[in-house]
């Protein structure tokens, strides 16, 4: 059992202020609280508090739905806890060149880097419920109004335990992790396939501008833009490599659901982030699942 | 204590500092492309090809150096599996293709009012990125193309097409040529080959047609006019367009193999109030244009040219776009695995 301070502790101003609030509550934690020094570090206290099942008065949370949560149920598995990580970010500064396509690296790794912290700190909460894996993760970026260049990630799911007991945990010893929804889950599963883990490719692009003398070239021709296409073929690109090595890294066979997400956040038309995510699966067993049956639904899903 | 030194306490210190470096050199570290590389690209594009990094991300996918990737959700890969139809890669494409334009950026328009270099911009974008992505889905030996999401996006003369789509292949069927492609979800090609058709092509229907108005059909719309009334000229014009992109749709669809219908038909329209620039010794236009020497009638409006030659016309806009699966039926009842095979085999 987890000896908490007082709430009223936390909650100091001096205390919170510093830049640094995770290390500082990891102190606080480690002078108040009997847990081994290197196990969750990044947690708050509030949180540990949260995700403490020895209480005596834990009850479970999660953002399933009901279908969600029966479904889980039926692949064997059950909810521990609504898991969550966040980070707040500085995105630093590159010059780009106007007339040149160039990946942005300093924007494109400060949007990993800032993903995975909110992703590991999100495992750690699941972690510390001694989970199996986290399902129906939200990874979501928002974009601060009261600092410039500052963005927040915030990773979100449902910390879920398998009821046998089986290891479903990554080569790494860590929780999986997927985006799936409760009713994918459990189709995947029966399909003999697992999660492994959510895996995700980010490259921030810098598109050329066109001078004045190539506009000049184009007047009166029909022709492609061959530097535009360039330029998003290889974000696009090295968005889905990062993704697979990733994938690859965890030993997984394939990622389903893959999106494609383009947006230019806060740096004009002519950057692009382009952010690749899917689940990394790999076969565990056989298929469980019946022949389908051919349904065509009467109602207008349009209407 | 000065202004500038009362936040000093918040700076972190040096062995704060030193471990948020540490921690962010345990992620992975992201290397950029080199100039050469992109030069290649571009010069690969322009000779028709894909990237390099697109070539080698599928051969090394199809070759198990890497997992492979979907688009498609669970469900769907659960009908695929059921129809022995298996993933092997994601394949893309992307053209971004600029319409021909005067000095100042403005369309050329043809003798019948009809932007043609736009409609010619789109379809080549189309074209384009639907070959670069086939081309993806060759060198993965694939027989389809399933789940292809198609982008478009129009800035200013400049059109962009872009599509992500996952690269299928039938057990136990020899690859064809070309593959096939379908905007369609995983879950409703299967649907369709439960029924004796198949997914066969994308197929775009646009046009764009500026119109010019005067007086007679102003009026319609005018505050004065206390009349319910049809703006009838602009409808009429209006279903001259929606004609002209049907039948492009339709010939779109015969460009490849047999298309016997649509499914999953989708419509953009747009209508909006611009000015047209007539320009003196302009031949062109409707038999309703009178040509009277130093000006245009249009509609019943006189139109002067200005000191430049150009006469500024009020007009509509009038846009029409439409996307769909071409399909063909090629038996009848639940497709076997014999059926697949000869209509793949007639394609090559």
């Amino acid at each position: 059992m987890l000896g908490m301070p007082e709430i009223s502790s936390l909650r100091n101003p001096e205390e919170c202020s510093a830049k640094w609030p995770y290390g500082r509550v990891k102190r606080m934690v480690k002078e108040a609280v009997p847990i081994d020094e290197n196990q969750y570090q990044d947690i708050p206290q509030d949180a540990l508090e949260r995700l403490n099942r020895e209480s005596g008065h834990y009850v479970f949370t999660s953002d399933l739905t009901v279908n969600e949560f029966v479904l889980v149920d039926e692949a064997g598995f059950e909810p521990l806890g609504m898991v969550m990580g966040s980070s707040i970010y500085h995105i630093g500064f590159q010059q780009s060149a106007w007339s040149k396509n160039q990946e942005m690296t300093v924007l494109s790794q400060a949007m990993y880097n800032a993903r995975e912290l909110a992703m590991s700190r999100m495992e750690e909460e699941a972690d510390a419920l001694k989970a199996d894996g986290i399902i129906g993760v939200r990874l979501e970026v928002k974009h601060a109004e009261w600092g410039q260049h500052l963005a927040e990630f915030i990773a979100i799911g449902t910390a879920v335990r398998s009821k046998d007991g089986t290891s479903h945990r990554t080569i790494k010893g860590k929780p999986f992790t997927s985006d799936l929804s409760g009713q994918d889950f459990w189709t995947l599963m029966k399909t003999g396939y697992r999660p492994v883990s959510l895996v995700m490719g980010s490259c921030v692009y810098h598109i050329a501008h066109q001078g004045m003398l190539q506009m000049l070239r184009q007047v009166g021709q029909n022709q492609e833009m061959t530097i535009y296409t360039q330029g998003l073929y290889d974000a696009r690109e090295l968005a889905m490599e990062r993704m697979q090595l990733e994938a690859a890294d965890l030993q997984a066979e394939g990622i389903v659901g893959v999106n494609l997400h383009e947006s230019s956040h806060q740096w004009g038309s002519h950057v692009i982030e382009f952010f690749a995510v899917g689940t990394a699966v790999k076969r565990f067993q056989e298929s469980q699942l019946a022949t389908p049956s051919l349904v065509l639904p009467l109602n207008d899903p349009g209407q | 204590m000065p202004w500038f030194r009362k936040n000093k306490g918040d700076t972190p210190s040096a062995n704060e500092v030193q471990l948020s470096r540490a921690l962010q050199q345990t992620f992975r570290q992201y290397t950029a492309e080199t100039e050469q590389q992109m030069q290649r690209d571009r010069d690969a594009l322009d000779r028709g090809r894909i990237p390099e990094a697109a070539e080698l991300r599928v051969k090394r996918t199809v070759n198990r150096e890497l997992p492979w990737m979907s688009t498609l959700d669970i469900a769907d890969l659960y009908l695929a599996d059921e129809i022995r139809m298996t993933p092997l890669v994601q394949v893309t494409g992307s053209c971004y293709f600029q319409a021909a334009t005067d000095m100042n950026g403005r369309l050329y328009l043809d003798s019948n009012y009809d932007a043609a270099n736009l409609v010619h911009a789109y379809y080549r974008a189309k074209n384009d990125a639907v070959e670069r992505m086939s081309q993806e889905a060759s060198l993965a030996g694939a027989h389809a193309i399933v789940d292809a999401a198609f982008k478009f996006s129009r800035n200013q003369t400049v059109v962009e097409c872009s599509v992500i789509g996952t690269a299928v292949q039938f057990e136990g069927v020899r690859p064809g040529k070309t593959p096939l492609v379908s905007p369609l979800s995983g879950e409703e090609f299967y649907k369709l080959l439960q029924v004796g058709w198949i997914p066969v092509n994308y197929c775009l229907g646009y046009h764009w047609h500026c119109m010019p108005v005067g007086y007679r059909t102003r009026s319609i719309s005018s505050l004065w006019n206390f009349l319910n009334q049809e703006l009838t000229p602009v409808v009429e014009r209006f279903s001259d367009t929606r004609r002209y992109a049907i039948q492009q749709m339709v010939a779109d669809a015969r460009g490849g193999p047999r298309v016997d219908g649509f499914v999953g038909v989708s419509v953009k329209t747009e209508i909006e109030e611009t000015e047209l620039r007539i320009y003196a010794g302009y031949r062109g236009g409707y038999g309703a244009f009178n040509m009277m020497g130093n000006g245009i009638t249009i509609d019943g409006s006189f139109y002067p040219f200005g000191n430049e030659g150009v006469a500024e016309v009020p007009a509509y806009n009038l846009e029409f776009f439409a996307t769909g699966a071409g399909i063909a039926r090629i038996g009848t009842g639940r497709l076997t695995k014999e059926a697949l095979g000869t209509y793949l085999s007639s394609l090559n």
